[in-house]
């Protein structure tokens, strides 16, 4: 397992949407947790080395990298075995949604969402790993 | 006269008849029809004028003078109106395939089988009556011409005088089978019978005419002389009168012709002659006057031979309804006696053979086939040929008709007359007119209703006419006139609920029609219909929109083997008449036979309407349904298609009205149909995109109010943050609908185009001004480059100012963040009017480019990596600039920046459409 | 063109079932004779034939126009 220096929970919040990730970023925050955001998937994966997140929040359409890229090259990876991944996405059909978890998703949402169930998920997420 | 004369003369003239039967079919088989012509088909509904007209109308004139005559004036009255109902309903026969009236009125109410029955046995039940008159009629005629008993022993009902109706019954039986069931295909028509019908009226309108001529310049020196005679009796003298004391009453009157007005479209014959066997909707225009003039012709002469039989007859024991043949039979006029008795034989023949021939239709196709069907007699492989056993049935079913006719006339026919026979019939018919006209022009009106309405009202007619008549005649014997049914005052036959004072006919006719009409109404309102019934009840009443043919496959989504469906109609129409019908088919389709496994949604739905020409439609949907999987389609999707195809119609019509085009046409029709599948393609495709577009919006603005909402404590400054975004994204979401919706109507062809002489560069300086606040916030160079004097061109102003904003903001957007450029330049030539708009940004990369007039294409900020715009843009700029005949372009190279060229023809644009044609591809 | 002949039959249609129904049909109905025809006979016939000369004028002449539209179209 990767070391944790905090104690609060890492959320890295994925999406090509500012006020998407606006919204997030507080929910997450209010909850207490350390976030970061990037624009595209490319960005996230760059990033990630350095945030090293507990919990991805990932919208699936996206310029430059797709979620679903970033899902499976994630899970390519030993490192990333342990970190959590929710798609968040518009796209809501079946066949969506068994792409994602075929991705690797851990939990699969749907846009828009509603604040209260996004954040019971990230919660639950978290807290079964603990 | 001797017998045989009489006999070897009728024997004659049924063959004469059959020979213009034969010559009619052999020449529509050389494709050079004799009766495709408006005067034939004026003359075949004459078929209306029945024994009742030719003997009837005198006997009936004798005792309530001109009454009879609302017999005709109905009709007539009717005839103006059939500019709008007949060619509607031959409009929709044709395209549904529909064979009666019973599977007419089951088609439009959702094809339900239990509706066509219940007609089919009202049609029957209620025309027993009318056939009988004409044996009637033609048996007395026979006997008194022959002199058996002569027409004082007329009444006297001696054997051989019921030996002459049986054995007439037979013949009749034999003639109709022998026209009637060669052929198999009803909506392939009649066209022998069609001829021999308009033959046959021709002979008796003839035949009549000459005795009124006998009589009129005859026996009195001239009609003057006849009325001037018939003047100095007071009898006669009151026919004429019509005041407090004489004449029929005023609601006789009203009924009687309301319900022949109701006869002349709805009798299953008449519907027969002047629906199906109708050959184009456009002859009904010359029959508008002509069957009209027809009526009035003879009519003209029923009162003069009215008058001249009682004067001639007075004091002794005639039947009026037997005056024309009398007349010249008591001036030894044996020649004109025998041209009369062949006027009537051919009067009654006409009605028989048709009214038989349709009501034999209906009931194989709305009786014995469903029946046949859910026994699976026939789906069972031993029954090799079903269309030979089809048309046994069909025998079977006009002997059944005759020997019932045949029966009705020996237990109540003989002692009543003509006249008052045929209106129980007339009064059993006007009860489809609430289904029938409601199904016409009220999209609302649903099979509940119109099986409410026509139970109840049969049953008030069969109750107060038929019914009561055998009470009247003894034939049951019961108080049932005096005390009402179960000793009920208020259920009287002839007073129901006390209303007394009418004639019989009216009062059942205004109790039955109310009761119809009301439940018609009261159920069609309340009652739900199924998917089909309202798709059939749209096509109906809105059939001037659908006609065009390709329409109803779009609500058909079945497919099926093509082998059951050959299978099928082999068994129907028999082996080589499908196969060359299905030859014909895949000719043209450009389809080989061979190689069809699966039978389209489209062939399946033409295999189910060849057998609606046979079987009906109810049937034929039923036997299509055990071989085809339907997959269910619901309202919602069957409203969408109807309004994209209304476009494609709108689109045929247009073309269909040069002729000389029509090769043309039907290729552009082609290409027309392809397209919509495609645009149903592309619709489900732009429908997907759109939402999700809107969703992104929709997930910010729910997201951000519900924080607000939870948090009522936050401070100030994050309260405004949110709530602009709040604001920012509702802005996005009308900007979004208002594109989806201008985009819409170009593609559709909606758009109004508000066309004005214009300088475009008045209109790029105006889109400057609008834009200045964005240009000087991101403070970017723009360097505008207008020629003094632009030639004017012609086109939207408004639109084209939005070109040149979309096309500015785009290149503000992706212009250098700090050193942004952007160039707009106009140049012209003697053709055309260029504009450029260049940017400095980092350019469009090459594998895009083909894609950006594409809905939806978005392109991406290379500095975020985000997307940019709803991706229309672009798009409605591209429809704006080919609806004013011009061209796109971009060019870019990747760091370069773009430049899109705006190509405007200064002067294809003088002959543009103020609407657009529809543009669906995009390049 | 089509709306405007449904419109003139349907005139046609509506006047004359006035003319041919009660209470109008008692104004025919008096006693006398025109030209040695009782009343009633004469009037019913003659309206009967002023109708057909309607129908004639209103459906034939609508022929001949789109008839001549077409020649001028092409």
């Amino acid at each position: 397992m990767k070391s944790n220096d905090s104690a609060s929970p890492r959320v890295m919040i994925v999406d090509d949407e500012p006020n998407i990730v606006t919204a997030i970023d507080f929910l997450m925050q209010q909850q207490g947790f350390q976030t970061a955001s990037a624009y595209n998937g490319a960005e996230a994966l760059r990033m990630m080395e350095a945030f090293q997140p507990d919990l991805l929040i990932l919208d699936v359409m996206m310029p430059v990298m797709d979620g679903y890229e970033v899902a499976s090259s994630m899970r390519k990876e030993d490192k990333w075995a342990g970190t959590k991944i929710i798609f968040l996405t518009a796209k809501g059909a079946e066949k969506d949604k068994s792409q994602g978890y075929g991705a690797g998703a851990d939990v699969y949402l749907t846009k828009p969402f509603d604040n209260k169930a996004l954040v019971e998920k990230v919660r639950d997420s978290l807290d079964l790993d603990w | 006269m001797s017998t045989l004369v009489v006999v070897v003369a009728s024997l004659g003239y049924l063959v004469l008849l059959f020979g213009v039967a034969y010559f009619g079919d052999k020449r529509a088989l050389q494709g050079r029809s004799i009766t495709n012509n408006p005067f034939v088909y004026a003359l075949s509904l004459a078929v209306y004028c029945t024994a009742w007209t030719y003997y009837g109308s005198v006997g009936r004139a004798t005792e309530t003078g001109l009454e009879f005559i609302t017999i005709y004036l109905g009709p007539t009255l009717m005839a103006p109106l059939w500019y709008i109902l007949l060619r509607k309903m031959i409009v929709i026969a044709k395209s549904q395939r529909i064979n009666s009236i019973a599977d007419f009125i089951s088609a439009r109410y959702g094809k339900s089988a239990f509706l066509g029955s219940a007609v089919t046995i009202i049609s029957i039940i209620g025309i027993i009556p009318y056939i009988s008159l004409q044996l009637k009629a033609v048996s007395f005629s026979f006997d008194i011409l022959t002199q058996q008993g002569g027409p004082q022993a007329f009444f006297e009902g001696t054997s051989f005088y019921q030996d002459t109706a049986f054995y007439i019954t037979i013949i009749l039986a034999a003639f109709t089978i022998l026209f009637g069931t060669r052929h198999l295909e009803v909506a392939e028509k009649h066209e022998g019978i069609v001829a021999a019908i308009a033959f046959e009226s021709i002979v008796k309108l003839v035949a009549f005419v000459s005795v009124g001529l006998f009589v009129c310049f005859g026996v009195f020196d001239s009609p003057i002389d006849l009325f001037q005679q018939a003047d100095k009796i007071e009898e006669l003298r009151n026919l004429f009168v019509i005041d407090q004391n004489h004449g029929s009453q005023p609601w006789t009157w009203a009924w009687l012709t309301l319900i022949s007005m109701s006869a002349i479209l709805f009798l299953p014959r008449q519907f027969h002659v002047a629906v199906i066997e109708n050959k184009h909707p456009n002859h009904v225009n010359k029959a508008i006057w002509l069957f009209p003039l027809y009526l009035f012709v003879i009519n003209l002469f029923v009162m003069p031979i009215a008058l001249g039989g009682m004067m001639e007859f007075s004091g002794q024991n005639v039947d009026a309804d037997t005056y024309v043949l009398s007349l010249p039979l008591a001036y030894g006029n044996e020649y004109l006696a025998l041209l009369v008795f062949i006027g009537g034989l051919s009067a009654s023949t006409s009605m028989v053979i048709v009214a038989t021939n349709a009501l034999s239709i209906m009931a194989s196709s709305n009786l014995l086939v469903p029946l046949l069907l859910r026994t699976s007699a026939i789906q069972g492989d031993f029954v090799r040929d079903v269309s030979g056993r089809l048309r046994s049935l069909r025998r079977l079913i006009i002997i059944v008709i005759l020997i019932l006719a045949y029966v009705y006339f020996i237990s109540i026919g003989q002692g009543t007359s003509l006249v008052s026979i045929g209106l129980i019939s007339f009064v059993a018919v006007a009860q489809f007119i609430p289904s029938m006209i409601g199904g016409l022009f009220w999209k609302d009106g649903n099979m509940v209703g119109a099986i409410m309405g026509l139970l109840a009202g049969f049953m008030i007619w069969a109750f107060t006419l038929p019914f009561a008549s055998l009470v009247q005649a003894g034939i049951i014997e019961s108080e049932l006139i005096e005390k009402g049914l179960w000793g009920i005052d208020g259920l009287r036959p002839f007073a129901l609920f006390g209303m007394e004072g009418m004639d019989k006919v009216s009062h059942s006719a205004f109790w039955s029609l109310l009761v119809n009409a009301a439940l018609y109404v009261i159920g069609s309102l309340y009652g739900k219909p199924s998917v089909i019934g309202h798709t059939q009840a749209n096509l109906f009443v809105n059939i001037y929109k659908y006609t065009g043919g390709q329409t109803e496959s779009a609500f058909f989504r079945g497919k099926a083997q093509f082998v059951d469906i050959r299978l099928m109609l082999n068994r129907f129409l028999g082996y080589e008449h499908s196969n060359d019908l299905l030859n014909r088919y895949a000719r043209n389709h450009n389809l080989e036979l061979e190689k069809i496994k699966e039978a389209s949604p489209h062939m399946v739905l033409y295999a189910e309407k060849l057998l609606s020409g046979v079987i009906g439609a109810a049937s034929a949907r039923l036997l299509v349904g055990s071989v085809v999987k339907e997959e269910p389609i619901n309202l919602y999707e069957v409203m969408n298609i109807l309004d994209e195809t209304q476009q494609l119609m709108r689109y045929s019509q247009e073309l269909e009205r040069k002729s000389e085009e029509l090769r043309k046409a039907t290729l552009d029709l082609q290409s027309a149909n392809e397209r919509l599948k495609e645009m149903d393609a592309l619709k489900d495709e732009f429908i997907t995109t759109v939402t999700h577009e809107l969703r992104t919006p929709i997930t910010s603005i729910r997201s951000f109010s519900n924080i607000l909402y939870d948090n009522p404590a936050l401070e100030d400054e994050k309260r405004a943050e949110f709530l602009a975004i709040i604001i920012q994204e509702s802005q996005r979401i009308s900007r979004l609908i208002n594109q989806v919706l201008d985009l819409e109507k170009m593609e559709s062809g909606h758009a109004d185009w508000n066309l004005t002489q214009l300088d475009v560069g008045l209109v790029v300086q105006e889109s400057v001004r609008r834009l200045q606040s964005l240009i000087n916030e991101q403070e970017i160079k723009l360097h505008l480059d207008l020629p003094n004097h632009l030639p004017l061109i012609r086109g939207d102003k408004d639109r084209l100012m939005q070109v040149v904003i979309n096309l500015l903001s785009n290149a503000i957007k992706f212009c250098k963040p700090d050193r942004g450029v952007v160039n707009v330049r106009m140049v012209y030539t003697d053709e055309d009017l260029i504009l450029k708009v260049s940017d400095n940004g980092e350019g469009i990369s090459p594998e895009v480019q083909p894609y950006i007039f594409d809905k939806f294409t978005q392109f991406t900020d290379h500095r975020s990596g985000r997307r940019q715009g709803s991706g229309l843009g672009l798009s409605i700029t591209w429809r704006i600039v080919r609806y004013h005949r011009g061209s796109i372009e971009v060019e870019s190279s990747p760091g370069e920046g773009a430049t899109f060229t705006v190509t405007l023809p200064l002067s294809e644009t003088r002959r543009l459409p103020m609407k657009t044609p529809s543009f669906n591809r995009t390049p | 063109m089509r709306q405007k002949t449904s419109a003139k039959l349907i005139g046609v249609f509506l006047l004359f079932a006035t003319l041919f129904n009660y209470p109008i049909l008692q104004i025919w109905g008096s006693e006398g004779s025109l030209l040695g025809i009782p009343h009633l006979l004469f009037s019913i016939f003659a309206l009967w034939l002023a109708m057909i000369l309607c129908l004639v004028f209103v459906v034939e002449r609508r022929i001949v126009k789109s008839g001549k539209s077409k020649i001028s179209s092409q």
